[in-house]
């Protein structure tokens, strides 16, 4: 599957959110969990030593109080108030014992009708404890929290209480505890995980909605990139972006538009050494084209001389008669205006200029190439057909570029025709137009192309004529490619040689 | 007996505790003649005991010269038990009321030995008061009407005022409740357990006077204004003396000098200042001077007409 850059980008950051999203919620509950319980054991504990610390103020409480009120009892031996005070105290919930001890640490009253407890020592080191700082003092068995204090008429030791208060109900109210910490527990586990997940679907959509304007924001460029390096794939090297950025981007776009301008350079010097290559190329072919040139000129010279010198001749005779003469030099005239064309149109050929970018009438431009090589076709009896099509069709280009591939390809024609038997060689030249271009055909009945050749024409470098530099054809290619035009060989299916150029036509819109 | 180990139980539990306080009460010759003990009659040990001992502490740090080295207390839970306290000498000093400090004199040989001022107060008075709509203005107007009284054992509250009622000519009859109706040719009289109280039951008429202490009818707390504006008072006693010291009999004189020159220099020291302050709000004690005299004369005159329960 291939994905563009902007949903990689999409999905990797997708990915990686859904992937701490989801990590962070796994964490946040395992942590949820582990602090869940933690509070479960701490509550528990905290909920005990509460407990704990509640009984023990109870018990201190209770003993406060009920030292407090034996005060004046035991000052003045009021046992039945002492009796009445122990009972009551004894029952009070949680209460497991009740002892009011003397000042000889003795219990004389223990909260039962029979006092089970009377007499007996109570002289351990709480209670010493609790005389000497003169204050409660408790402690914890088994099952029983145990108070002791001293009861004091001022600084004077009256006797003392001890309260044993029962540990059982703390259990009790802790195991309740703990069933109502679970329920809550269980309650804020299930309200956590709907919250993580909510949450996480929130965060996974604020993510993707990110990721997708994050993948926008950064493949912007890169699309402004690619679509400047279409532009100069297509050659318009003066297409520009403005990102203002100063990143890697950037950098590649300044990159790309350096390269772009080197390229432009480039093209540039290539084609100027194209159009030094077409020239020289055009300078030598009228080097090879000297004799017909000399033909072509020899003949309205001679022309000229001829009718000069029979005006001259009838001037030197008697009868004189205006009208021959004036007709003879009308003539030579016309011939010396065909010699100057002839001379003009080989300047035409062979000036060096820049490369024009105009309109070009091609069924004209065929003519005066064909003018040009009047000469060779006549030495060579070769019979020229010219099929083209009229209107003109026009085409955007220079058309002495132009005239210069006709020129190279049907001098290669006629070149490969003069071994035929004179008369023989028959060069058509058929122009055809469809909705936007043009066919220029060029067909002889030469002997053709070999056909291991005909792959490597347009290669540089590659002739069958002995003094050919092998550039005709490679120059006549470019050229049209300069035209965003296309150039090929076809073998005829008879014998002989066949050339096609297509050329867009102009259509009223193209730059001139 | 229905349960002879419960009994015997009870009986060994008294006769210990009996032994034990005996004890505590009774110490050694040598220790005794070192011990300042200071008494008191209250049935609140509680409350008293602490100050009691700090007082006493007081006075051993600075009665070091005549060899007494540390105090001790001891409460009586009534005048009796403070009679046979301070008769067979195991209570040195206590300060009490005027008619109790001779009656504790009389039966118990003590000596009266110093003025004690409460409050800035040496003297106070008995105040008979009743509402102003009642139409009572006089003690004459009591005859078949009620008064309260704040307790048996208030001097000003009722031992002055019913010995001046007796001493006036009037029958007077116990009431047990406020509620009850005194005959026609008596006082009846009732107990309300507090100033307050009383000030209450006389201005919304359940009783048709109150008697007190003059320093009572000057504290807000204990008479309000709002209640007080209500009221009259419809006679008054003589200046009684507002508190005495007293000393068991056969003390020393050196150590009763001595006694006697560091409590009435206390009041000239900060720390003993403090002390007073903190014994019973009293303010200084003086030597028995005349008027003091005269009123314990007074006193000793109305003790002849107090109902025989409470002349003992």
């Amino acid at each position: 599957m291939k994905f563009r850059l902007q949903t990689q980008f999409a999905i990797t950051i997708i990915a990686i959110i859904l992937f701490l999203v989801l990590l962070l919620a796994g964490l946040l509950q395992i942590d949820f969990v582990q602090t869940i319980k933690e509070s479960r054991e701490l509550g528990s504990k905290l909920t005990r030593d509460a407990l704990f610390d509640q009984t023990r103020k109870k018990g201190l409480s209770l003993a406060g109080l009920l030292s407090g009120s034996l005060v004046n009892a035991l000052y003045f031996d009021n046992q039945d108030l002492i009796n009445e005070l122990a009972r009551s105290t004894q029952g009070q919930p949680g209460v497991a014992y009740v002892f009011i001890y003397d000042r000889t640490n003795r219990v004389i009253q223990d909260g039962t009708v029979t006092i089970e407890k009377f007499g007996t020592l109570l002289n351990d080191k709480h209670l010493q404890e609790s005389v000497k700082k003169r204050q409660p003092v408790s402690w914890t068995t088994d099952k029983v929290l145990h108070v002791t204090t001293p009861v004091l008429a001022g600084s004077r030791v009256l006797g003392g209480v001890r309260i044993g208060l029962k540990l059982d109900e703390i259990k009790i109210d802790q195991k309740n505890l703990q069933d109502v910490l679970a329920r809550i527990a269980n309650d804020h586990d299930t309200r956590f995980a709907i919250f993580t997940g909510v949450s996480a679907l929130i965060l996974i959509i604020l993510g993707i909605i990110f990721a997708v304007i994050a993948a926008k924001r950064f493949t912007r460029p890169v699309n402004a990139l690619m679509d400047l390096t279409d532009q100069y794939s297509k050659g318009n090297y003066d297409a520009d972006i403005s990102l203002n950025r100063t990143d890697e981007i950037g950098d590649l776009a300044i990159a790309l538009k350096n390269m772009a301008t080197a390229r432009k350079l480039a093209d540039a010097e290539s084609r100027q050494h194209q159009e030094q290559l077409a020239h020289v190329s055009r300078v030598a072919t009228m080097g090879e084209m000297a004799t017909g040139i000399a033909h072509e000129l020899n003949q309205p010279l001679a022309a000229i001389a001829a009718y000069i010198d029979g005006s001259l001749r009838r001037l030197s005779t008697e009868n004189q008669t205006p009208k021959p003469i004036i007709e003879a030099l009308e003539k030579a005239s016309d011939q010396a205006i065909r010699a100057g064309d002839v001379i003009h149109r080989l300047r035409d050929f062979v000036r060096r200029e820049d490369h024009k970018s105009e309109k070009v009438e091609i069924s004209d431009t065929i003519n005066t190439a064909m003018q040009l090589l009047k000469a060779d076709f006549d030495l060579n009896k070769v019979d020229l057909s010219l099929d083209l099509a009229r209107p003109s069709p026009v085409v955007i280009g220079d058309s002495v570029l132009i005239q210069q591939v006709i020129f190279n390809l049907v001098r290669n024609s006629v070149d490969a025709m003069s071994s035929m038997d004179s008369g023989s060689g028959k060069l058509i030249i058929k122009t055809s137009t469809d909705t936007d271009s043009i066919l220029i055909k060029i067909l002889d009945n030469g002997p053709g192309v070999e056909p291991e050749l005909q792959k490597q024409l347009f290669e540089p470098y590659i002739s069958t004529k002995k003094s050919g530099l092998g550039l005709g054809l490679p120059i006549c290619r470019s050229i049209i490619n300069e035209l965003n035009g296309q150039i090929w060989y076809e073998p005829p299916p008879s014998q002989g040689a066949a050339f096609y150029i297509r050329l867009p036509l102009f259509s009223g819109e193209s730059a001139v | 007996m229905k349960y002879p180990a419960l009994g015997l139980i009870f009986f060994l539990t008294a006769t210990f505790h009996f032994v034990v306080s005996v004890q505590a009460q009774n110490l050694p010759p040598s220790e005794r003649s070192k011990t300042l003990v200071i008494g008191k009659i209250s049935d609140d040990p509680k409350k008293h005991h602490p100050v009691l001992e700090r007082m006493g502490s007081y006075l051993a740090q600075n009665l070091s010269s005549t060899g007494i080295v540390k105090s001790d207390v001891l409460i009586a839970k009534d005048l009796e038990q403070m009679i046979d306290y301070l008769a067979n000498g195991k209570v040195d000093l206590l300060s009490e009321t005027a008619f109790s400090g001779l009656r504790l004199k009389m039966r118990a040989g003590a000596e009266i030995i110093l003025h004690e001022w409460k409050k800035g107060v040496p003297f106070y008075r008995t105040i008979f008061f009743s509402a102003k709509d009642s139409g009572i203005n006089a003690l004459s107007d009591l005859k078949g009407k009620k008064i309260a009284f704040e307790d048996s054992g208030s001097t000003s509250g009722f031992l002055i005022p019913i010995a001046m009622l007796t001493r006036g000519g009037f029958k007077v009859e116990h009431l047990r409740s406020p509620r009850n109706e005194p005959k026609r040719d008596s006082i009846g009289f009732t107990f309300s357990r507090g100033e307050l109280n009383m000030v209450t039951w006389v201005a919304r008429g359940l009783v048709s006077a109150g008697a007190f202490s003059s320093t009572d009818w000057k504290e807000v707390v204990r008479t309000p204004d709002r209640l007080k504006k209500s009221l009259k008072i419809i006679a008054t006693s003589k200046p009684i003396v507002r508190s005495l010291v007293l000393v068991r009999k056969n003390m020393s004189s050196n150590l009763k000098s001595s006694l006697r020159s560091v409590m009435k220099n206390m009041s000239n020291q900060e720390s003993g200042r403090k002390m007073l302050s903190d014994y019973y709000k009293v303010s200084k004690y003086t030597d028995i001077g005349s008027e003091a005299s005269k009123s314990l004369a007074e006193v000793k005159s109305l003790m002849q007409y107090l109902p025989k329960s409470s002349n003992k």
